[in-house]
């Protein structure tokens, strides 16, 4: 084999590699594996209000989403059924430029599209979650 | 040498538990003996209470052979059978307070006939601290119990069922008619 094919195989190996790696660790980030094994809390010394809204059309995921959030440290001062519908992937609505919260918040819930928010300051939240179709809860081992 | 508090919440020696299920045991214990202080009731319900929540699991890691021997139960699933087993081992060596004893044979389904022994145990049992789930929650519950017990009874017997359901576990007769008693 001559040196320049050498070097464009080990090249595209490089290239396959490195695609699978990046691959692997998107999917992992979205998957309730990553939740699941993972800490992530609301930033130390911060009060986040949050409210989570369900658009998943399962039953019961927003007070379950609400009982993990609280755990992790997120102020939830608000639950329910979003009024505007169903959607698949899990929306988290920044109202306050709270960056990290929104993106330590995705992480809880094991991905989410964040999107800036119009002003909510007369409802006094920082951030809305909608709850998508694709979200995952984690299970909640109990054994009496 | 052995501390009071090692006395305390020592397990009897048939007892068949991991180090882990310990601690389970001693949390529980722990709580029921707050709630027990705070709600300033009589010392023999007192000791029911601790007592109940020393013993709940004592055959918890037992194998399933000897639970069923004990248990005289040969169909239920082996998970719900160390109740009954630790219950059927204390009767035979003379223990006879039967709230102590209700408490433990039903405590993994609950019973609507319990004292409130039974009713203490099985809300300790949910709301220990060492639990992974609902950990804000279930604090908040256990705090309140002394001020409201019947009140977080019924939000625990509504909360496990609801586990029950959204895991696709089956609902036991006893369960659901505890329910029925609290609704």
């Amino acid at each position: 084999m001559t040196r320049p094919r050498l070097i464009l195989m080990g090249g595209l190996l490089v290239v396959a590699v490195t695609a699978g790696v990046v691959g692997a660790r998107v999917w992992y980030a979205r998957s309730p594996m990553a939740a699941l094994g993972d800490t992530t809390s609301a930033p130390q010394g911060q009060r986040v209000k949050v409210e989570v809204l369900n658009a998943s059309g399962v039953s019961g995921l927003a007070r379950r989403a609400t009982f993990l959030l609280r755990d992790r440290g997120f102020d939830v001062v608000g639950w329910g059924n979003d009024p505007r519908g169903s959607r698949d992937e899990t929306l988290i609505l920044d109202y306050t430029d709270k960056p990290e919260a929104a993106e330590r918040l995705a992480r809880v819930l094991g991905g989410a599209q964040v999107e800036r928010g119009k002003d909510s300051l007369d409802r006094g939240l920082d951030l809305t979650v909608k709850l998508g179709s694709g979200y995952r809860p984690l299970v909640e081992v109990f054994h009496p | 040498m052995t501390s009071r508090h090692d006395t305390h919440m020592q397990l009897p020696q048939w007892a068949i538990v991991s180090p882990k299920r310990r601690e389970h045991i001693v949390r529980v214990t722990t709580l029921l003996d707050g709630w027990a202080a705070l709600m300033a009731i009589e010392p023999a319900e007192r000791a029911a209470w601790h007592d109940a929540g020393l013993w709940h699991d004592a055959l918890r890691d037992a194998d399933e052979p000897l639970l069923r021997k004990l248990s005289l139960d040969e169909r239920s699933p082996v998970e719900i059978l160390h109740g009954a087993a630790a219950a059927a081992r204390l009767e035979s060596i003379g223990e006879t307070r039967r709230d102590v004893l209700d408490a433990i044979r039903w405590h993994t389904l609950g019973n609507p006939d319990w004292a409130r022994t039974g009713q203490a145990l099985f809300m300790a049992d949910f709301l220990e601290p060492g639990r992974k789930f609902m950990v804000a929650e279930r604090a908040w519950l256990a705090h309140m119990v002394p001020d409201d017990f019947s009140g977080v009874f019924r939000q625990v017997v509504k909360v496990r069922l609801e586990w029950s359901l959204r895991e696709g576990k089956g609902l036991h007769r006893e369960t659901v008619a505890m329910w029925n008693t609290v609704r």
